[in-house]
């Protein structure tokens, strides 16, 4: 009877220990780089629906991709990267996923914008979301993303209408389920198995 | 016999593969992004001179967008991209230079309509000293696989 007690209690330091380690050894390998987790940043997404970031999201593993949708040649390839992302854990079988795409060209960027540029690309939207807002509040969300943003060049088109560039960080980010940062990957050349690998980690 | 017969095919799909455009210039692996209409896209090529002397790529047109004009995405510190746009381009004698993501391409700015895939385009290219190169671009979301 007293043996089985011992026993009892032995295996139950066993698996607190090991709980611990492997805890331990996934904070240092995914450490907190920003905490979003008390964060609601009121956005639309491309149907105008209200949605607060990462709030909304919160239970799920979140991968954010950073755009602007007159960008022709960096930020497709991090959209085309997260859809390779999104097939792969369909595969795989992996779920509670959340995707986003957040614009940091938001008086470009409407809505409708949004909804045009996933309709021509024919993107999966059951766990994907295209987010937008006002500039003040896009402008913070992305400064404490650690997203960098500096206009450039212009194009003049013959309606008057001028188009925008930008210089900006090339990344994509994944947070986990709390809301919290936990790795930044550069957006458009991304290693899709290893954020694939990660997300199985994090979960 | 099989021998020529082979060498014959190789020939032949090489001329079909290549937008051949004059003896000197050849065009080969021409894709485009897709893109909403108003947005823009971009267009990527390989340019491959023949010639022993250099060549220029002046200009590019078509009539999808509301100006076209050569492209070059660069790098900075901290992992930022910008993009910004270039005069001309040349092409050093007996060389390819690959228009690729992340690089050279084609603006095609304020598409008059939507780019989906499958769809396609026609873009003109003017060189320098090569007669004018007219290609059928097709749209797709990758690079084609060769």
């Amino acid at each position: 009877m007293f043996n089985l007690k011992l026993n009892q209690n032995f295996i139950f330091v066993l698996l607190l220990l090991t709980a611990l380690i492997i805890l331990a050894s996934c904070s240092k390998k995914f450490p907190v780089i920003e905490d979003f987790s008390k964060e609601k940043f009121s956005l639309l997404n491309q149907d105008s629906s209200n949605i607060f970031f990462p709030e909304s999201f919160k239970g799920k593993i979140i991968v954010a991709g950073y755009i602007f949708t007159n960008c022709p040649d960096i930020c497709p390839l991090t959209t085309n990267n997260m859809r390779l992302i999104q097939e792969k854990l369909k595969k795989e079988n992996i779920q509670n996923v959340q995707f986003v795409s957040i614009s940091f060209d938001p008086i470009e960027d409407r809505p409708s914008i949004l909804k045009d540029y996933t309709k021509v690309r024919n993107l999966d939207l059951s766990n994907w979301q295209f987010l937008t807002g006002e500039k003040k509040i896009i402008d913070s969300l992305i400064k404490k993303a650690g997203i960098v943003v500096i206009p450039s060049d212009s194009t003049l088109l013959d309606g008057r209408r001028k188009i925008y560039y930008y210089v900006h960080t090339d990344r994509i980010q994944l947070f986990d389920k709390e809301g919290k940062v936990r790795k930044n990957y550069p957006g458009s050349k991304i290693n899709v198995d290893e954020i694939v690998n990660d997300i199985k980690e994090l979960k | 016999m099989n021998k020529k017969i082979f060498t014959t095919v190789i020939v032949l799909q090489v001329i079909l593969s290549e937008q051949i455009i004059s003896q000197t210039i050849s065009i080969k692996d021409a894709w485009a992004r897709p893109a909403s209409k108003g947005r823009n896209s971009a267009v990527y090529f390989t340019i491959i001179n023949n010639n022993i002397s250099p060549d220029t790529l002046l200009k590019a047109s078509s009539d999808i967008a509301e100006k076209t004009e050569i492209h070059e995405t660069f790098k900075r510190e901290n992992n930022m991209m910008g993009m910004r746009a270039v005069k001309f381009v040349s092409i050093n004698p007996k060389s390819e230079l690959k228009f690729k993501p992340g690089g050279f391409h084609i603006m095609l700015i304020g598409l008059k309509k939507n780019l989906a895939e499958k769809d396609t385009l026609i873009l003109k290219l003017k060189f320098k000293h090569t007669k004018d190169a007219i290609l059928k671009v097709p749209v797709n979301e990758n690079m084609p696989k060769n």
